[in-house]
């Protein structure tokens, strides 16, 4: 319970975060990393306290490492774009 | 693969196959957008003033709240919290609906730009997910058999994680 | 064999070796056609040949999927077919109708007949007499089928199987919906053709390849099952949307490129999870079947299924490339090898495995047959490398440099000779095929150097 309360607000402040960053818009080349890398922390957290992958140590890391390698293929489109 | 599998996977190796495929496809798409996207930035950027990012967050802020509902209705076997899920969800697509219509009302279709072509592909897929989760949490919800509540919940976990990643692409790229 | 109906599988698979024949042998014909364009322009014209080929490929392969339901289900269901007499009323209505088509095309009879002439759809040219007759035969099937299967034992297998072939029969009711709008014509005659071998067929195939790995191999059937759900969950998942690789260029609206290239992109997955499927299954196995064809023929069927259907679909199905390919000889080397590796080899392994059994000459050393596999398998490989060449040598003259159609083609007939011998090898092989399964009495080879034999 507790550990899906801290999830959650991980979540929920990310969420703010990105949006708050997005609204202001400050003009530098970091934003799109900076949005994606929250998205990136978000999906995490989902997989593993939500989708409960925590119990699953070996497949959490792997599908982890394929989420991140996705995130880092559209930071790089992104920043291109 | 076969052998660990089996030893740790939570929720149903079917729903799995699932939540892959679909974390597949909509990571195509958004794929695609950011690819297309690069032939014409400021068509994109301009595109992207249409929509409104905050309203956006709050939906964004509502399926995570609503998947802590189910992921809350899962653990205690719980009708009442797999509904409120579900109630969330709703929510959403009220929000979603008022963010379609109001663009419809301003004559953007999907053919208006490919900006737009991706919005209502990927948006509406995704809606098209909140739906679906919608009812199979109202069927889990009232037959309380907990196998099918873990794949009913995995499966409304799946629209959040999706959420996650087309919210910052489509809504808030055209501010980066 | 267990079963006294299961018998009913050895007219269905008969009939469906005899249309076979016709089917190469058209194929052949054709592909001379491509080299010499005069050859029997008078008494074959080449799309009455077409047609021939493509449906009478269609409709032994559809025989072949019955005889393999008639063979399979009642050892799964563990009980007899609910009715021998309908299965042949069945057979005799799809015989009737097979040969109605053929004088109706090749006399071009009743032309323009609401109910007796040809229709111009391609693959679905058929006249609404004999659709209509498919559609009873397809009830009288699934009647038959569905019972036995209601009464038995259910397996994933049977599940399986039942869901491909009521989805192929109520999929063939859009063969009636013919708008006069070609973009809507197009859009449902789609429903058809690719909804049956991007969607309900692979199911068919997961159930026959299961059935077949579970008898060869020897795997637990829990084992086999959970494979062929996911692999059933994959190939629905992905083919259906998949539809939209063909909504590219009729007139939809411009979304439906992305669905088409997304979805239809992971239609590979099935067809690779099958493929590790058979080889999985055959390196866990412990049983030693001595029916050596068959098993070469279900391997077969997976690898070819996998470059035919995956590798080779997936060339040309993203629509940034299919705008330069489509229609050219590009579309010709996919669909050769993703019909022979998917759906013929598959009907080829069952056939394989039944026959003995049906015929009563277990045990039974298919030498024969296996090197009917080698000749078939690779004159087809061959053909479909030369249409692949004559396709990217079209792509470019035609698409890229704009050249008109009949000039390319005469460059291209270099390929259509080369593609012409391919095409003498599948058909000795077929026919060569057909002699080892039908012909020989006794084909027994001792039992004694096996052990060390194993690597073939």
């Amino acid at each position: 319970m507790k550990e899906l309360i801290t999830a959650w607000l991980i979540l929920v402040g990310a969420s703010a975060a990105t949006t708050a960053l997005a609204v202001i818009g400050p003009e530098t080349i970091w934003l799109a990393p900076v949005l994606l890398g929250l998205a990136f922390v978000k999906s995490r957290v989902i997989l593993a306290a939500y989708l409960e992958l925590r119990q699953a140590p070996r497949i959490l890391s792997g599908v982890t490492l394929a989420v991140a390698l996705w995130f880092v293929i559209a930071i790089t489109l992104g920043v291109i774009g | 693969m076969a052998q660990v599998a089996r030893e740790e996977l939570p929720h149903d190796l079917m729903i799995w196959v699932l939540i892959v495929s679909e974390m597949l496809v909509f990571g195509a798409g958004l794929w695609a957008f950011l690819a297309v996207r690069i032939t014409d930035p400021p068509g994109f950027a301009e595109a992207a003033t249409h929509l409104h990012p905050v309203s956006a967050g709050i939906g964004t802020i509502l399926l995570v709240t609503s998947g802590l509902f189910a992921a809350i209705g899962a653990q205690r076997n719980s009708a009442r919290w797999l509904l409120l899920a579900a109630l969330g969800g709703l929510a959403f697509l009220w929000l979603k609906s008022h963010e379609w219509s109001s663009l419809i009302a301003a004559q953007i279709s999907t053919e208006t730009h490919p900006f737009f072509t991706f919005y209502y592909l990927l948006t509406g897929f995704h809606a098209a997910h909140v739906v679906a989760g919608i009812v199979i949490l109202a069927i889990v919800a009232l037959r309380r058999r907990s196998a099918e509540i873990s794949a009913g919940v995995a499966f409304w976990h799946l629209v959040d994680l999706v959420w996650v990643a087309v919210f910052p692409v489509i809504y808030l790229m055209g501010a980066a | 064999m267990k079963y006294q109906t299961q018998k009913i599988a050895l007219a269905y698979f008969l009939t469906a070796m005899a249309l076979f024949a016709v089917q190469v042998t058209l194929g052949l014909i054709m592909g001379w056609i491509y080299v010499d364009g005069n050859f029997l322009t008078e008494i074959l014209p080449f799309n009455v040949a077409r047609m021939l080929h493509t449906n009478s490929l269609i409709v032994w392969l559809l025989l072949g999927f019955f005889g393999a339901a008639y063979y399979l289900i009642p050892e799964e269901s563990e009980r007899e077919i609910h009715s021998p007499t309908l299965a042949y009323i069945q057979l005799a209505i799809f015989v009737i109708g097979t040969l109605g088509v053929v004088l109706t095309y090749f006399f071009n009879l009743f032309e323009g007949n609401f109910l007796l002439g040809r229709e111009g759809r391609e693959f679905l040219e058929q006249p609404k007499w004999v659709k209509a007759g498919i559609v009873v035969a397809a009830l009288i099937f699934l009647f038959n089928i569905s019972m036995t299967v209601l009464k038995g034992r259910k397996t994933a297998i049977t599940n399986i199987m039942l869901l491909g072939l009521w989805g192929l029969a109520l999929l063939f009711l859009f063969a009636f919906v013919n708008p006069s709008n070609l973009a809507l014509d197009k859009q449902y005659w789609w429903y058809v053709v690719h909804l049956w071998v991007e969607g309900t067929w692979e199911l068919v195939m997961a159930g026959i390849l299961g059935f077949l790995m579970l008898k060869l191999t020897g795997v637990d059937r829990e084992i086999v099952e959970k494979w062929m759900y996911v692999i059933a969950a994959l190939a629905l998942f992905s083919g259906i949307l998949g539809t939209g690789h063909h909504y590219y260029w009729i007139g939809t609206p411009g979304y439906w490129q992305w669905i088409g290239s997304i979805f239809s992109s992971l239609e590979v997955i099935p067809f690779f999870a099958m493929m590790a499927f058979a080889f999985v299954m055959v390196w866990k196995g412990r049983r030693d079947h001595p029916n050596k064809a068959a098993l070469l023929w279900s391997l077969g069927c997976a690898v070819l299924a996998f470059f035919g259907a995956g590798v080779w679909g997936f060339l040309h199905t993203l629509h940034g490339v299919n705008f330069y390919t489509h229609g050219t000889q590009i579309t010709a080397a996919h669909g050769h090898l993703a019909f022979f590796g998917a759906y013929v080899a598959l009907n080829l392994a069952i056939i394989s495995y039944a026959m003995p059994q049906l015929r009563g000459r277990d045990p039974y050393n298919q030498v024969l047959n296996m090197a009917s596999f080698w000749l078939m398998s690779g004159g087809m490989l061959f053909m479909t490398f030369t249409l692949t060449f004559a396709g990217t040598v079209q792509t470019h003259l035609q698409r890229v440099n704009g050249e008109y159609f009949m000039d390319v083609q005469d460059q291209l007939w270099i390929f259509y000779v080369m593609r012409f011998g391919s095409g003498v090898a599948v058909v000795l092989g077929a026919l060569l095929f057909i002699y080892a399964i039908v012909a020989p009495r006794r084909e027994v080879i001792k039992p004694g150097p096996v052990v060390e034999q194993a690597a073939e």
